[in-house]
């Protein structure tokens, strides 16, 4: 009889790598049916030629890396960037853009450094960044959410299924012409109004609602949602969500600059547009590149969201999340050099490289 | 005029401040000796073996700072070089075979039964491990012991062995898990790792 | 607060209704698994057929056996003692015989067997003395703690420390904690410990309390076992000082159980890294090595059985034994009615930290509280690792505040530094990360690697310390003497110069002195000549005429050379006074030396011929010795010139035909002075073994030059070089020689048995030395055969020529050798001192003996590796077998 013979433990725990990104995506759903509702099923398309690209690319270096594809594959980390990246992407973004942002993101993004776990910056941010600096046209063209539509194009792009998809894919039949019914994000017509007060801002333009703009405030209010489930199931903690939501909050409150021409926008205005509860939930907590003490991503989070707000108040991009996370990504190493938590039985953690003998 | 006079001003603030620096700074952070052959000394096994090529271990380790390769260590190994490679900031190689392979740490035996007391082990003997007197029987002090072989070949009646040191329970150690179960770097993914 | 601040704090009044509970950092909850062993008491295992006892159950320097195989044990009789401070001794579970003391498999996570005592038990169970400390109060807590140490008490709870070591704490003591928590999953020996024997831990307590002086006792006890609890609780309060002792219940998590996270739990403090939590004033002790302590102090039992849980989805009846230690876990398992169709994995130890064991036959120890026999669905085999993804779940759990992913990271690139910088050595390798981790990588592993990795780099470096230290104190020591002797002669020469210009004052002033008494030096010289004269003839006279010694003979010719050198020079003196050119000066100082030299000869002359026959031996043991330092001069010019000569082989360098004439020359230099040495002492009858030896060293001389000779040709043959007759015949040469100096020997040896009886063991060495390093030769001879014989080189045959001669050679000492040792017992009469040299005798034989047999494994050696020509080595071999027989019937008869 052979008995097998391993190291300790012996039992255990019920955590799994798949569970934990099936629950990361589970919790995109509020947030996605948010977006599928004000922006039409351009969202959920790309959602699904992402997936597919992903798999793909993924699936074709792991088979040149000579790496069990199916062990890699199942464990839903390509997935997981997949539906991150199509969730910042526009709605109708073109075929080509959604395929070289995704292949950048997995084969350069993650699997040039070694597959899950090496990268050391966030893959779906990598490549929205790519395409962002490659494509600035594509990438800016967002649809009118549901409810502010300018024209009748617009309405149906929103609505139709067929249109959406020839749209993305014009070799399939009759796009429609986006370029006539795109129009800016509630960020975009803050940042470059410079003449009308914020009130008459709010009553001129459609795209503002409430205090957030239309459309944006229920799809952060689904992000908040499905990251606190997330939450509540420890897949992450607490720390690099509120860090990055608590400086946003902070800067926002120190350059408000009140409701005139000049103003930068309310703090609940910059919470909850554009990509900041996506980005605070399912963004920086991505633990592969982010920092790994709590303190740490404490810190981590808040440097996203300094650096989100800069980038949006006097940046060159009406949002900053992408380039403010991988930016911290950079950093997160050194953060984690110098926070360590203390433990057990010192007195102080230790802080920095260890001392050359 | 003024203008001349104003720029060689300047340039004389300029060459007494970076000259108060440099003076400073050759006093702050004066290098005694060379530290870093000392440093190299530290990570040679010091078993004196002489298989590098040198008459010991600190004549290889200031061989190795003035630009001799790292990889002449057989008793320090891979581990040693890895950790030279380190200190020096060079590539780490494999080992050069040509000084002698890498084994486990022995530790030199005498035969006592057969021993003469010639006492040319004694004199062999690097670190003074071997205790023995003119007649009188030999032994090795096995804690001292570097294993260096050096005492093998002057022995007249061939009784000194090398004996690999033994594995006890209270020596063992877990070793780490197979590394083909992780993923790797690109580097060496093609390196026959196919699973 | 800092720790020290705690400290410092009063202590809280322990009746006080609650006791405040800390929160353990980080821990999980694992499925528990506990209620399959509780359903049924204690029961005692039956007796096995026989008990291993290793001798390392402890963590500390393993036990020394006091007992013999085949010796009959009672029960509790010691059969192992302690070696040191940690250590304790081991015990006989049972009466019975020791069968054997040998290396067996013992529970251990590398599987590794190690030394273990079995005893067959009689079936008796016979019980030895017991000496019990009824009253330990009465006795100083000193020699408690021995007392503890010799009942072979170590920590039950499963690291093993020696309890009797916990108990001689550095720093005094005010807490007492139990350790009842069993936080690890299925384990229940302790909460069924506590729930049967209360009593007995209590009172245990309290002998620990009395022995540390600890003002307070702390019970731990996890909140998921209640029966335990309200035994404990009900013991204390019947205890009398149960004002002292106070049961704390907290939330099951795992490890409360750990020493310093229970610490924490129960006193909020935390142990400092690197000390022990007797620097904090507490002392943890499992509640099983409280009973323990109790049975020992209050019955005399030492430690001989413990509780274990045998538990485990493959067992039919699952429950907590008392076994006795030693018994094979096999049998344990037979008897809980293991499965052995669906045992799959046995863990001794609980899941979270025990170990996997890959034989049924290990014996129980006094750490084993627990054994699973699990099934495959209950502990399915290591899923493949996947790839970390930093999700920091690890850091969340890990009681102990580390980073485990960056600890993974890290011991995964084995990088040291960072390693330690992480606090590695920290981890108290519970096992809650791996337990966590949702990419099933096998955490802990990387850290008991990377800790054995790490410690075994650290010794190694000690290791290199100490050699660098010995090593410059050895070059320095070497220095040292170098300059010593430097010093030495340096001061001799100045010494000798200072001489020199003393004399040459005097001298200056002699002939100054000369010059004014004018006295003619031709008078002078016949006076001095009677003198000697007369001198010559008062030492004849008290020698009785006898012939002058040969050193008066010397010392006279130095003399008269001496004298007539003193009046050349005095002539020339003259001359040159007369002639008016010329040193004058110098030449009168030379004079004046002279002088002093020709009165210092004659000075010695006359006391040399007052005392001859003391200086005689004296002179001439000074003469050989010199003439031994010239010889040995010569003969190390000899090898110098011979080794210069091959190495200029090896390069092929063209002076090779100058650099062999000089070694010629240089041999026959060596020659002439190794005759003259050796008519000089044969002329001494008195001394035979002087002589003998200057054959032997003059042997051993030529046959290093054989030797050298024989590499030199082999180098140049591999090198297919040109010179090979010539070295060939160099080496035919040497051979002779040294044939020649061999055959000497026997005709000296001989001489020597038949003259004295006295030198016999001394030419016994000499004779052995030489056949070792015959012997030496011949395996030389051998080995380089051998590998010809495999590099398929065509000398083989001469090269066999070569090993015959070498072991002829050999034969021929060894012939020599028995009549030696053979005449010995006859001619000494059975005295003390002959015994002595019966024994001296008796050794030699056995070293030879023992050579002998190497030379024939040496030679089943070489015919192993050689492939052609085997017959010839076969035959070596039969003769080396019947010279090893020889040898041994030669030893036999002595013995005898």
């Amino acid at each position: 009889m052979t008995l097998v013979r391993q190291t300790s433990p012996h039992a255990r725990g019920p955590n799994r790598t798949q569970q934990v990104m099936k629950l990361v995506l589970l919790a995109t759903v509020p947030g996605l049916a948010m977006q599928t509702v004000f922006f039409g099923w351009g969202t959920l398309i790309n959602l699904a030629w992402c997936v597919l690209i992903a798999l793909g690319s993924e699936a074709l270096i792991l088979n040149i890396r000579r790496r069990p594809i199916s062990f890699y594959l199942s464990d839903g980390s390509a997935i997981v960037t997949a539906v991150l990246l199509a969730l910042a992407l526009p709605p109708l973004a073109p075929w080509w853009l959604t395929l070289v942002g995704v292949s950048f993101a997995i084969i350069i993004g993650k699997q040039l450094y070694g597959g899950l776990g090496n990268n050391p910056f966030n893959p779906a941010m990598l490549g929205y960044v790519l395409l962002l600096i490659s494509f600035p046209q594509e990438m800016t063209q967002w649809l009118p959410p549901l409810g502010s539509e300018t024209g009748a194009d617009g309405h149906t792009a929103v609505k139709s299924f067929s249109d959406a998809l020839f749209t993305i894919f014009p070799l399939l039949g009759q796009p429609i012409n986006i370029d006539a019914i795109s129009m800016a994000t509630p960020l975009d017509v803050v940042r470059e109004n410079s003449s009308l007060t914020m009130k008459e801002l709010w009553s001129v333009d459609p795209a503002l609602q409430y205090f957030a703009g239309r459309g944006w405030l229920w799809i952060n209010m689904a992000y908040l949602a499905g990251g606190l489930f997330l939450i509540y199931k420890k897949v992450f903690t607490w720390h690099a969500p509120v860090g990055m939501l608590g400086a946003i909050l902070v800067m926002s409150t120190l350059f408000w600059g009140g409701t005139g021409s000049g103003s930068h926008g309310s703090p609940l205005f910059h919470l909850f547009s554009g990509a900041t509860m996506l980005g605070a939930f399912f963004i920086i907590t991505d633990p592969v590149s982010s920092a790994t003490s709590n303190k740490g991503k404490l810190i981590f989070g808040a440097g996203i969201g300094i650096l989100v707000y800069l980038i949006r108040a006097w940046g060159g991009y009406p949002d900053g999340v992408a380039f403010a996370t991988l930016l911290m990504n950079m950093a997160a190493p050194m953060i984690d050099y110098y926070t360590q938590p203390r433990t057990y039985g010192h007195k102080k953690p230790n802080k920095g490289l260890p001392k050359q003998p | 005029m003024e203008i001349v006079f104003f720029a060689i001003v300047a340039l004389l603030i300029l060459a007494l401040a970076f000259g108060a620096i440099l003076g400073f700074a050759s006093v702050r952070f004066k290098v005694e000796g060379n530290p870093i052959i000392d440093q190299v000394n530290e990570l040679l096994p010091q078993t004196q073996c002489g298989q590098c090529g040198f008459p010991g271990c600190r004549p290889y380790a200031e061989a190795i700072v003035s630009g001799e390769s790292i990889n002449r260590c057989p008793p320090g190994g891979q581990s040693t070089i890895n950790e030279l490679a380190d200190l020096l900031d060079v590539e780490p190689e494999p080992l050069d075979e040509e000084h002698g392979a890498e084994k486990p740490p022995m530790v030199a035996y005498i035969r006592e039964d057969e021993c003469i007391g010639c006492t040319k082990c004694l004199q062999a003997c690097p670190v003074d491990a071997i205790l023995g007197a003119a007649k009188q029987m030999h032994t090795v002090m096995k804690d001292e012991c570097t294993g260096c072989d050096l005492c093998v070949e002057p022995c007249p009646v061939d009784c000194i062995d090398m004996i690999a040191i033994e594995r006890t329970t209270r020596t063992w150690s877990w070793t780490l898990p197979s590394k083909e179960e992780a993923p790797g770097l690109i580097a060496t993914d093609m390196r026959g790792q196919t699973v | 607060m800092n720790a020290s601040d705690r400290m410092n704090l009063p202590l809280k009044d322990i009746t006080e209704s609650r006791q405040r509970v800390w929160p353990l950092t980080g821990g999980v909850h694992p499925e528990e698994n506990k209620h399959q062993s509780t359903g049924t008491p204690i029961k005692p295992a039956p007796m096995p057929e026989k008990l291993i006892l290793p001798l390392s159950q402890h963590a500390g320097s393993p036990a020394e056996p006091v007992v013999t195989v085949g010796q009959q044990v009672l029960k509790g009789q010691m059969i192992a003692r302690a070696t040191g401070f940690v250590s304790v001794p081991v015990h006989a579970p049972t009466s019975g015989s020791i069968a054997a003391i040998r290396s067996e498999a013992i529970p251990h996570p590398s599987g590794m067997h190690d030394e273990c005592i079995t005893i067959i038990p009689d079936g008796k169970d016979q019980w030895c003395d017991l000496k019990p400390i009824r009253d330990y109060t009465s006795v100083e807590p000193s020699t408690l703690i021995e007392h503890i140490r010799q009942s072979g008490i170590a920590g039950m709870g499963g690291a093993g420390f020696p309890t009797a070591v916990k108990l001689s704490p550095r720093s005094p003591i005010h807490t007492l904690i139990l350790n009842g928590t069993e936080c690890e999953p299925y384990i229940t020996a302790d909460d069924m410990l506590m729930r049967e024997r209360a009593d007995s831990m209590v009172a245990g307590a309290r002998i620990l309390q009395y022995l540390l002086n600890a003002e307070r006792c702390l019970i731990g006890i996890e909140d998921n076992k209640p029966e335990a609890i309200a035994a404990v609780k009900k013991a204390v309060a019947q205890n009398s000082h149960s004002h002292q002792m106070k049961v704390v219940v907290f939330p099951t998590k795992y490890p409360s159980g750990g020493e310093k996270q229970l610490i924490q739990i129960l006193t909020g403090l935390e142990v400092p890294s690197g000390k022990l939590p007797s620097d904090l004033g507490i002392a943890v002790q499992n509640v099983g090595t409280t009973v323990a302590v109790y049975d020992a102090v209050q019955h005399g039992k030492p430690l001989i059985s413990r509780i274990t849980t045998m538990t485990g989805e493959a067992l039919a009846r699952p429950g907590n034994l008392e076994v006795l230690l030693g018994t094979p876990t096999q049998h344990l398992l037979s008897s809980a009615g293991a499965n052995d169709q669906q045992l799959a994995t046995l863990i001794m130890g609980g899941p979270m930290m025990g170990f996997t064991l890959n034989e049924l036959d290990v014996p129980v120890t006094k750490t084993t509280n627990c054994l699973i026999a699990g099934t495959q669905e209950e502990f399915p085999s290591a899923m493949p690792a996947q790839a970390c993804i930093r999700c920091g779940m690890c850091a969340e759990v890990c009681p102990s505040s580390l980073l485990p992913q960056q600890l993974y990271w890290h011991a995964k690139s084995e990088n040291h530094e960072q390693l330690k910088h992480h606090n590695l050595f920290d981890c108290i390798e519970c096992g809650a990360c791996s337990f966590v981790c949702p990419s099933s990588i096998p955490l802990v592993q990387y850290y008991r690697a990377s800790k054995g990795e790490i410690r075994t780099q650290e010794a190694k470096h000690a290791k290199a310390e100490r050699s660098k230290v010995r090593y410059e104190n050895r070059q320095a020591r070497l220095e040292k003497e170098q300059a010593e002797k430097e010093a030495k002669r340096r001061a001799n020469a100045e010494r000798a110069a200072k001489l020199k210009a003393e004399k040459e004052s005097s001298a200056g002033k002699m002939s100054s002195g000369n010059k004014g008494t004018t006295i003619d030096p031709v008078q002078a010289a016949i006076e001095r000549a009677k003198a000697k004269k007369a001198a010559a003839g008062s030492a004849g006279n008290k020698s009785t005429k006898a012939a002058l010694s040969a050193d008066q003979k010397e010392l006279k010719i130095q003399l008269s050379l001496a004298n007539a050198q003193l009046k050349k020079t005095r002539r020339a003196l003259s001359q040159a006074q007369e002639s008016g050119e010329g040193d004058a000066d110098k030449l009168s100082a030379d004079v004046s030396m002279l002088e002093n030299q020709v009165a210092k000869l004659q000075k010695e002359f006359e006391t040399a011929s007052a005392a001859p026959p003391k200086t005689e031996t004296a002179q001439d043991a000074e003469a050989i010795k010199k003439l031994k330092i010239e010889s040995a001069m010569a003969k190390a010019a000899l090898k110098k010139a011979e080794r210069a000569l091959a190495s200029a082989l090896e390069e092929g360098s063209s002076e090779t035909e100058a650099l062999k004439e000089a070694v010629e020359e240089c041999r026959k230099k060596a020659d002439s002075l190794a005759n003259a040495l050796a008519s000089t002492t044969t002329e001494k009858p008195a001394k035979p073994s002087v002589d003998e030896k200057k054959l032997k060293v003059e042997q051993a001389m030529a046959k290093a030059a054989l030797k050298k000779a024989e590499r030199a040709l082999n180098k140049a043959r591999e090198e297919g070089s040109p010179e090979t007759s010539a070295l060939e015949k160099a080496v035919e040469e040497s051979q002779k020689k040294v044939d020649s100096l061999i055959s000497a020997k026997p005709d000296i040896s001989s001489a020597d048995t038949q003259q004295t009886k006295q030198p016999e063991p001394a030419d016994d060495k000499k004779l052995k030395i030489e056949q070792a390093i015959a012997k030496a030769a011949l395996k030389k001879a051998q080995r380089e055969r051998v590998k010809a014989q495999e590099s398929g080189s065509d000398d083989t045959a001469s090269l066999q020529e070569k090993v015959d001669e070498c072991r002829g050679k050999l034969e021929k000492l060894e012939q020599g050798k028995p009549s030696v040792s053979v005449t010995e017992p006859e001619a000494t009469k059975p005295s003390s001192p002959a015994k002595i040299q019966v024994g001296d005798d008796l050794k030699k034989l056995k070293i030879e003996n023992a050579m002998a047999r190497a030379a024939v494994k040496k030679a089943q050696r070489a015919l192993e590796n050689a492939e052609g020509d085997t017959s010839a080595l076969e035959a070596a071999l039969i003769e080396a077998q019947t010279k090893a027989a020889e040898a041994e019937k030669a030893l036999a008869a002595q013995a005898g």
